[in-house]
């Protein structure tokens, strides 16, 4: 067996400034654009969804993602992985049931609110990872895919995701398995045999995104399962992409919950990295009109987008877009507001218009509570807007005036 | 495109490393391997030799060694091509196919050995699974008269792969060998020297000639020489015998086959190494001996015992011999049976002419190959006696085609048929009348192309 460890030959990992430098992506930006002509800045305007931000979820995630190939890589050229593959066979022509003995390296679960950014941090880990290389080794001769990502099917079909894992193999390197795979006479039960082997031999980390897709499907139970065997059989690591939507699936078995231990995004907070990276992209205005940001514009854009980044990147495009087509030519909370009312209409149920969590730069003065005879309030609508006003907790001050009882919802 | 070859273990057959890569690709039938390998994905995988493989195997495979290595290290050619013409060895070798042709002809390869299955030493097994992490089919394991694992004494077990050349299917040895195997060590001190002696020929990167017999015959004891010279063929058959005496009937050769062999006339791997042993000749001897001279072998006897150098016996011996020509009934002999053998041939010369042609195929008939084998059955003349006539086999050679070279002039033939009988030209058509197989049109093509530029670009829009 040759001596080559497979790990090796990955770009090293990255850290510090280093990473971030390499994660972050800001397009080229001239003033000048500003002067240029309605289509040419309607064009440009493009360039903001190219902004990429190293939030910390970016650095977390590339890590994370890493060290899950190295640690498949180094399952191959083993023994084990040698042995693994005779078992394998033997269960694939039905001497016996599938069993793993090479282990599976690493599974684990990315699962975030659609639009914070996981699938682009995904995206940009796995160009950081494997440098878009094929890994070729002579002997034993071999061509690997570092990272591999594919899409579970919308019907949370096995069969499907297998063949799809095995269209994309060919799609990297060449070679003919989904055709050949693609006969009525093999089962999923065998082509689960096809593809551990494949992903043994080709595969380093595998990433299955929009995993939630079995949500709520009778064959996801399934998916799930074989996915596990999958792991146990081709010792490889297993990275599961997706919505909040699949936490009580995984919750739901032990085995489950096990191999889906992960990372889990939801909003972004409001602190450091969300204030520079609106800074960053509000930088990117192509209306003829500049106008700088403010602490206003960065808590409107928070509540508006829910703390979701997508959100953010869209109200800020649909802005200017609006503002540049309808001749307003300037970014600012007006045009944000029409961006908000006629293009996100859809999105607004899903938006918590809150105030942010937490607020660095909050330094209001809060007054001293006064007490106000009754009738000069007019209606609660008035007690509560001299509430918010004043800064004070709107339960205690309604109480201080009038009789409130607090009962639970369910 | 291949995308994964596993490693090539030492002492490997490539019919070995292919079953493995059939188990280690996640391919669940061999056709589908097949159509990695090979040009014609319904072949047979050879197992003792090879198959033609297509570029992009031959590209991968020879990643690891070159294909005369593979040839020579990992298939059972070194058996059967040890004892045949440099010549034919240094064809086969090149062509590097043994899916087609003749090559069956062409090498030494035992007819009458029954059901033959694939042998593998359990300790060998176990130390591959140990080291490799799976058993594989080693080569030494599979020549006939081997019987026991030279590393570790052991006796071979049949696996329970044929070995049919027509019939073999694609069997990994780590899905065949079981773990539990019962293991018999050898005492039998013949059959371990046999096996030693055997290893060691197989071993050795030095080949031989088709006619080392002669220099076997050289070192029979003279205990069984007649004074005349001539052998004591049965004294030296019954010690023979007795010598392999805890071999089977059917591992021992015929006296016809020894006297055979002893005359010079070509033998297979398993009796040439039989005879060495019993005779006492080193392997090393046995090799490096057996491309000398045949007009050399009474010089090098005298000069052997009488312990004087080659170069004055030779000095003497030619001095003698010619004197004797002179006068001499040996000499009136040799030269009436050279003015036979001439006078036999100006005779023969006008119905090998005829018969060649009629052969090659003139008009409506089928062409055949020729060959001199299919000119003295006709014939009726031994052959060894039409190869030592030197205008027939002029004539002959005149004729010699490459087996490309035939295949294109059938498919003319079947072409011109086909168009004869108003038949529409396709290859199934071609096919039928000629018996040839897909890739035996493709390989001809070029040649058509030499012969016929417009037939060939008919050939190559038809289905």
């Amino acid at each position: 067996m040759s001596d080559i460890a497979y790990e090796k030959l990955l770009p090293p990992l990255m850290s510090g400034q280093t990473l971030i430098d390499r994660i972050n992506n800001y397009p080229d930006y001239d003033e000048i654009i500003r002067d240029a002509e309605q289509y040419e800045r309607l064009d440009s305007l493009a360039d903001i969804y190219r902004v990429y931000y190293p939030f910390p979820m970016s650095v977390e995630i590339y890590s994370k993602l890493y060290l899950s190939t190295t640690l498949s890589l180094k399952k191959k050229n083993t023994k084990l992985a040698i042995q693994q593959k005779n078992d394998t066979y033997r269960s694939m022509i039905g001497d016996r049931q599938y069993h793993g003995i090479i282990g599976g390296a690493d599974s684990l679960t990315i699962v975030g609110t659609s639009g914070i950014g996981k699938t682009s941090a995904i995206q940009t880990a796995l160009n950081l990872i494997s440098g878009g290389q094929i890994i070729e080794i002579e002997n034993t001769f071999v061509k690997i895919i570092p990272c591999l990502q594919v899409q579970c099917p919308y019907d949370a079909s096995p069969k499907g995701l297998l063949l799809e894992i095995l269209r994309n193999v060919d799609k990297a390197i060449g070679t003919k398995y989904h055709e050949r795979s693609r006969k009525d006479s093999d089962t999923t039960d065998v082509l689960i045999g096809t593809v551990s082997q494949v992903c043994l031999n080709h595969v380093g980390l595998l990433v299955i995104d929009e995993i939630q897709n079995v949500w709520g499907r009778k064959s996801g139970t399934v998916l799930m399962l074989m996915i596990i065997q999958l792991i146990n059989s081709s010792g490889i690591s297993i990275a599961m992409v997706g919505t909040e939507e699949c936490i009580p699936f995984f919750e739901g078995a032990a085995q489950l919950a096990r191999r889906s231990q992960g990372l889990k995004y939801s909003v972004l907070p409001y602190d450091y990295y969300y204030e520079d990276f609106c800074k960053r992209i509000w930088h990117y205005q192509y209306v003829k009109e500049y106008t700088p940001v403010d602490a206003g514009i960065m808590d409107w854009l928070y509540e508006h987008s829910g703390g979701i980044i997508a959100n953010v990147v869209s109200l800020l495009h649909d802005a200017q877009e609006i503002a540049i087509l309808d001749g307003y030519e300037k970014l600012d909370l007006i045009s944000l507001n029409m961006a908000f009312k006629n293009r996100m209409s859809f999105m607004h149920k899903f938006i918590d218009t809150a105030e942010p969590v937490s607020h660095p730069r909050e330094n209001k003065k809060i007054e001293p509570f006064e007490e106000k005879e009754l009738e000069e309030y007019q209606s609660i609508l008035d007690m509560v807007e001299t509430a918010k006003n004043r800064s004070v907790d709107l339960l205690d001050y309604l109480m201080s005036h009038i009789h409130v009882e607090e009962v639970s919802v369910e | 495109m291949i995308g994964y070859f596993p490693e090539l273990y030492e002492d490997e057959l490539v019919y070995s490393w292919i079953a493995r890569y059939l188990v280690h690709s996640g391919y669940t039938s061999a056709a589908d391997a097949y159509q990695d390998l090979f040009f014609n994905k319904n072949l047979r995988p050879s197992v003792e030799l090879m198959n033609n493989l297509i570029d992009d195997a031959k590209s991968v495979m020879t990643k690891y060694t070159s294909m005369e290595e593979l040839i020579y290290n990992h298939t059972l050619f070194p058996e059967y091509g040890r004892f045949i013409d440099p010549t034919k060895r240094e064809r086969l070798v090149s062509e590097a196919d043994f899916s087609r042709g003749n090559w069956i002809n062409s090498l030494m390869i035992p007819v009458a050995t029954g059901e033959r299955y694939l042998k593998y030493c359990p300790l060998c097994a176990k130390e591959d699974r140990d080291n490799h992490g799976e058993a594989y089919w080693h080569r030494k394991h599979q020549i006939i008269g081997i019987k026991i694992c030279t590393k570790h004494k052991v006796y071979l077990q049949d696996s329970d792969v044929l070995i049919n050349r027509n019939l073999t299917r694609l069997k990994a040895a780590e899905i065949v060998i079981n773990r539990m195997t019962v293991i018999t060590k050898c005492e039998d001190e013949i059959v371990m020297k046999l096996a030693s002696y055997m290893d060691a020929v197989i071993g050795s990167s030095k080949y031989s000639h088709d006619h080392i017999g002669k220099y076997l015959n050289r070192h029979i004891p003279s205990k069984y020489i007649h004074g005349n010279g001539n052998r004591k063929a049965y004294e030296l058959y019954e010690d023979y015998t007795a010598y392999y005496h805890c071999l089977a009937a059917e591992e021992l050769m015929s006296i016809d086959t020894m006297s055979r062999i002893l005359r010079g006339h070509s033998g297979t791997f398993g009796n040439i190494c039989q005879l060495g042993l019993f005779l006492g000749i080193e392997p090393s001897d046995l090799l490096i001996r057996g491309d000398e001279d045949q007009g050399d072998d009474i010089f090098i006897r005298v000069s052997e015992l009488t312990g004087e150098s080659l170069e004055r016996v030779h000095i003497i011996g030619e001095a003698i011999i010619n004197e004797l020509k002179k006068d001499s009934v040996l000499f009136i002999k040799e030269k009436r049976h050279e003015d036979n053998i001439d006078k036999e041939d100006l005779t023969l010369l006008p119905s090998v002419e005829a018969t060649v042609k009629k052969i090659y195929g003139e008009g409506d008939d089928r062409p055949r190959k020729i060959s001199l084998n299919a000119i003295s059955k006709s014939l009726h003349v031994d052959i060894h006696k039409l190869k030592k006539m030197e205008r027939c086999m002029a004539v002959i050679n005149q004729y010699y085609e490459s087996q490309e070279e035939y295949w294109a002039r059938e498919i003319v033939w079947a072409v011109k048929m086909i168009e004869k009988n108003g038949e529409p030209l396709n290859e199934r058509h071609i096919r039928n009348l000629t018996n040839l197989r897909h890739d035996n049109i493709v390989d001809s093509l070029d040649i058509i192309r030499d012969i016929d530029a417009a037939l060939y670009s008919t050939l190559k829009t038809i289905k």
